[in-house]
């Protein structure tokens, strides 16, 4: 059992029993099980007094950074995938449609060639979240196989003109949708606009390619607008505003906290710890502070003190609370 | 290959189900008696079945109504003995259960229609559902040779349309076609009804028979025309009847008063249930033990604690045969898989381990302080406080440390010198914990009607929650309710499994699992309880009397040990206080002891309430009835009524002021001038 630390004072050790009752829950109804009592132990015990306070008064702001943890389990992942194609493709798509056509006939004639040349396509080679997400979204949304494209097979090679060159495989397609489940600071679409899609975008101007995730920072989704071919065509099911940013100035998680909570340890300790585990990264990937995870993974922006372990390449010993699978 | 064991973490065999969801297979299987096979001693003898005397089987929720209602209905009669004739022969009944909440009772009201039309429509709607349940459920208990015989049938429905003033133009002509008859009658009622709020009218509906002519003729007809059902009991067993409304029980009320011949009625309802005893016409109310029975389930279970205990192993056990787990456990055996306070040495390690960590920090014990704090604003010599501390002070046994002070404050009036006095306890202490009872009889009469409370002091002190734990304090906090004892089981077990222990698998579940879960249960409780419009009035009464009970048990030194109980004459109260006692006592926050207590200086009757053990973790008071304490009527009213939270506030601190430091030693001090009437625990 997680007993409650003696060393606390009795204000400090209500909240711990509020904050476990909070577990309990979480770990019952949304965590899916993976965060039961001996592994929260097992992760506060990295809690070890470095930032000057106690190891228990620690451990009890650890347990609150815990108890806000963000968790979409593999049933939510799937209502986030119905919403995205819905919300995000096929009611603008409809209203567009709509607006350029007379009657029903022509408007499920234009629907049906509209959809028939777009591809859906996963960000990340096939064994990445953002493709491993394909599945499950052709599932949810009853799609065809021929509907998904691996990024591979955009182009194929050609004699052009007497040079061997990539050349669009299904010139019929005039849509290409990336997936992804997080765009936290857009480096993978920036990435992925500079690396694949010039060729396509020069040899098929009227080709329209968009960028959806089920999670999106804003500053992330302001560089995909920005910086990469996709511009306006990119948006997220949920847009994590700066209030996600754990220790920013409007941090939601810290605007209010119960009593017995110091706000400069709570800011102090996944930075301290953070810069232990991941030196250029001590608040996740680009610092961007957030505080979620998935059934299929943890992603790298959020703040390391919960996923990172020894094979991420440490000498600390650190057990995570949530894995993270690395890209290796 | 099927590992038997559960998944602890997802598979909870506690999880509750109520028994109106159950198939009539769970019913069966889910059952537990107390009878070892002895039909004289089995639950079912609760309601006596065969008994001709309609009951009103009364209890709060989860207590079990519905489970024995059903255990007892002819469906499940069949499942215990494969063949309902059988069983009708070996059990001298036919249940026939109905649950009034499937008639969306609701209906039969408004809609431009007088009440009394509408009270006119429901009997007869009522009771076409009754007939038609009753011939439903015999049906499995019918031979061929009945059914298919053309006399029979004849007979059965020439004798079953006597009863009608009014005869259909072509008679059913078998016994299923009269049970369809039936049904398509209630029907034809049930669409005119619904439509009456578009129609505004209830044209069409014929009454077709006299009130009851049904419900008590049908019976008389099958068992002239069926053998075997000649001493038959015909049972309704009507469920959930608190969903009527005060009209519609007054049928019910009248069926029991006009009950005939070989059919009889079970009630079953919640606490609050009932809403009238009035029946049709005059409205005269029937009369308990001459005309009904009055059964409540959970009152009855409390009565005989043994029993309870017993009922409550074997539900566990089923709960965890059910669930593939509790291998090799039995009912002696299961108290074991629950870990339990240490009580050595008088509590000695648990209280060591509360206090150490502040101990080793140099932080001085709460109660000592104050202690040393209150004696220095009243004692001007800093040389003779510090002695008394240093006296009384145990520090290898923080809870006789506490024993000490109390003993202090509890004997100080009696002006004896404060320092020989302080020296005579610790001489007790001392000999109590070498030699026993024997050795200090006063110190240790102190020490076991208060150490519960002084123990549950020191772990508050020390920001901890005081501990229930153990089986037998689980059957006891669920006060004879099956549902409160799952519902305590099932936190315990998430607590337990998501602390990674193996509860009923392997080893104990621990104090703090049980601890937790207790708690969980307790706000459960509380906040699954909806008592309708009154809701914050009653949760508003139950809450001042918690807070006070929980200032005396707190207070430095408190008037009664082990406190839940109060004494209060009901009839005293203003009307709002009444009203919140009892809807409280309706939705079980409160529990009334049976048996009514005098007042001590006088000879009034006063009732006694216990706060139900279920909300104890909520305020952290006692489970066990030991203490209790009059309220009179100003102070009653004031914490009952909820019209004046600030006074409620001043009588409780009026109330306990003289428990708390620095006031006690005040004015036990000033008393040493004039001696009063020793108390309880004045010592001798």
């Amino acid at each position: 059992m997680m007993k409650v630390p003696a060393s606390l004072d009795n204000e400090q050790m209500k909240l711990w029993d509020a904050l476990t009752t909070r577990l309990v829950t979480l770990d019952e109804r949304v965590w899916e099980g993976k965060a039961s009592g001996p592994a929260v132990e097992s992760w506060l015990g990295n809690f070890n007094g470095r930032t000057g306070a106690t190891a228990d008064l620690e451990r009890l702001h650890a347990l609150y950074i815990l108890s806000q943890f963000m968790y979409f389990g593999a049933q939510e992942i799937r209502v986030l995938l119905r919403a995205l194609y819905r919300e995000l493709f096929l009611l603008p798509l409809s209203q567009r449609v709509r607006a350029e056509t007379n009657g029903v006939e022509e408007f499920c004639a234009r629907m049906a060639a509209e959809r028939a040349a777009t591809r859906f396509l996963g960000v990340g080679n096939p064994s990445e979240s953002g493709v491993h997400l394909l599945y499950y979204f052709r599932q949810e949304n009853g799609l065809s196989k021929s509907a998904f494209l691996d990024s591979a097979q955009i182009y194929e090679l050609a004699d052009v003109r007497g040079q061997r060159k990539r050349v669009s495989r299904h010139p019929q397609v005039t849509r290409y949708i990336f997936l992804d489940d997080i765009c936290g600071s857009g480096e993978t679409a920036v990435r992925y606009s500079d690396s694949l899609l010039p060729e396509l975008m020069a040899e098929q101007p009227e080709v329209e390619v968009w960028y959806f995730a089920l999670f999106a920072t804003s500053e992330g989704l302001h560089r995909v607008a920005n910086e990469t071919v996709f511009g306006m065509r990119c948006g997220a099911v949920h847009e994590l505003d700066e209030t996600y940013k754990w220790t920013g100035l409007n941090s939601r998680y810290l605007s209010a906290l119960p009593d017995g909570l110091h706000r400069s340890l709570l800011t102090a300790l996944p930075f301290l710890y953070g810069s232990i585990l991941l030196p250029g990264h001590p608040l996740g990937y680009q610092e961007s502070e957030l505080l979620l995870g998935f059934s299929h993974n943890t992603p790298d922006n959020t703040l390391p003190i919960i996923w990172f372990e020894q094979e991420h390449g440490t000498p600390e010993t650190w057990y995570p609370i949530f894995k993270r699978y690395p890209k290796v | 290959m099927r590992i038997a064991t559960i998944d602890t973490q997802r598979d909870n065999p506690f999880d509750l189900t109520k028994a109106s969801d159950y198939s009539d297979a769970q019913v069966k299987d889910y059952w537990v008696d107390v009878g070892d096979g002895d039909a004289q001693k089995s639950l079912v003898t609760f309601i006596k079945p065969t008994s001709l005397v309609p009951m009103f089987l009364l209890g709060g929720k989860g207590s079990g109504k519905t489970h024995l209602m059903r255990y007892c209905s002819s469906a499940v009669q069949e499942l215990r003995h494969s063949n309902l004739r059988t069983a009708i022969a070996q059990e001298r009944y036919l249940g026939v259960y109905s649950i009034a909440d499937g008639l969306n009772v609701h209906r039969f009201s408004g809609k431009g229609q007088t009440e009394e039309t509408w009270q006119s429509v429901f009997a007869y709607s009522f009771e076409l559902w009754l007939a038609a349940s009753l011939l439903s459920s015999l049906r499995p208990a019918l031979a061929d040779v009945e059914l298919t015989s053309s006399a029979w049938n004849e007979a059965l429905i020439e004798n079953i349309f006597q009863l009608f003033q009014v005869r259909p133009v072509t008679l059913p002509r078998d016994f299923d076609e009269l049970v369809e008859h039936l049904g398509a009658l209630r029907s034809a009622v049930d669409v005119t009804v619904n439509n009456s709020a578009i129609t505004r009218q209830l044209t069409g509906i014929t009454v077709m028979f006299n009130p009851g002519d049904l419900v008590f003729g049908i019976p008389r007809v099958l068992a002239q025309l069926c053998a075997p059902f000649q001493k038959t009991v015909f049972v309704f067993l009507i469920d959930e009847v608190e969903n009527f409304t005060e009209q519609q029980q007054r049928f019910l009320n009248t069926l029991v008063r006009y009950r005939k011949g070989n059919v009889t009625l079970r009630i079953g309802a919640r606490l609050y249930g009932v809403k009238t005893e009035a029946t049709l016409g005059s409205g005269e109310p029937i009369k308990r033990d001459a005309e009904y029975e009055r059964l409540v389930l959970d009152a009855r279970l409390r009565e005989d604690p043994s029993q309870y205990e017993t009922l409550a192993a074997r539900l566990v056990l089923r709960r965890l045969q059910t669930a593939h787990s509790g291998a090799g456990l039995s009912e002696q055996s299961l108290s074991d898989s629950f870990a339990e306070l240490s009580a050595e040495h008088f509590h000695q390690k648990v209280a060591v381990e509360i206090v150490s960590s502040r101990d080793a920090a140099g932080v001085e014990r709460p109660h000592l302080a104050r202690f040393r704090e209150a004696a220095a604003s009243l004692i001007t010599d800093r040389a003779i406080v510090e002695a008394l501390v240093e006296t009384l002070r145990f520090p290898k046994h923080p809870l006789l440390e506490k024993v000490n002070l109390l003993a202090f404050y509890k004997r100080i009036s009696r002006g004896v010198d404060v320092l020989t006095l302080a020296q005579t306890i610790k001489q007790d202490s001392v000999n109590f914990l070498a030699s026993g009872a024997a050795a200090a009889p006063e110190y240790h009469a102190l020490y076991s009607h208060f150490s519960s409370d002084l123990l549950a002091q020191l772990y508050r002190d020390y920001g901890r929650k005081p501990v229930y734990a153990g089986f037998k304090t689980l059957v006891r906090l669920s006060q004879g309710v099956p549902r409160n004892l799952l519902s305590l089981l099932k936190h315990i077990h998430r607590r337990s499994s998501f602390g990674g222990e193996e509860p009923f698998v392997r080893g104990k579940i621990s104090v703090d699992a049980q601890v937790q879960g207790i708690y969980d249960a307790s706000e459960w409780f509380w906040e699954d309880a909806q008592p309708d419009e009154h809701g914050s009035l009653v949760r508003n009464a139950v809450e001042q009397i918690a807070t006070l009970v929980r200032s005396i048990r707190y207070s430095d030194s408190p008037s009664e040990c082990d406190l839940c109980c109060f004494l209060i004459n009901p009839e005293a109260l203003g009307n709002t206080s009444k009203r919140a006692l009892k809807m409280a006592e309706n939705w079980s926050f409160l529990l009334r002891v049976k048996g009514h207590s005098g007042a001590k200086n006088d000879d009034r009757v006063l009732t006694k309430y216990q706060i139900n053990p279920m909300l104890a973790a909520r305020w952290g008071i006692s489970e066990s009835r030991r203490g209790s304490i009059e309220l009179k009527k100003d102070v009653a009213d004031l914490l009952l009524g909820g019209v004046d939270p600030a006074g409620a506030q001043q009588a409780i601190t009026a109330r306990t002021e003289t428990m708390y430091l620095p006031r006690l030693l005040e004015v036990n001090l000033a008393a040493r001038a004039s001696p009063g009437q020793a108390s309880l625990f004045d010592g001798h």
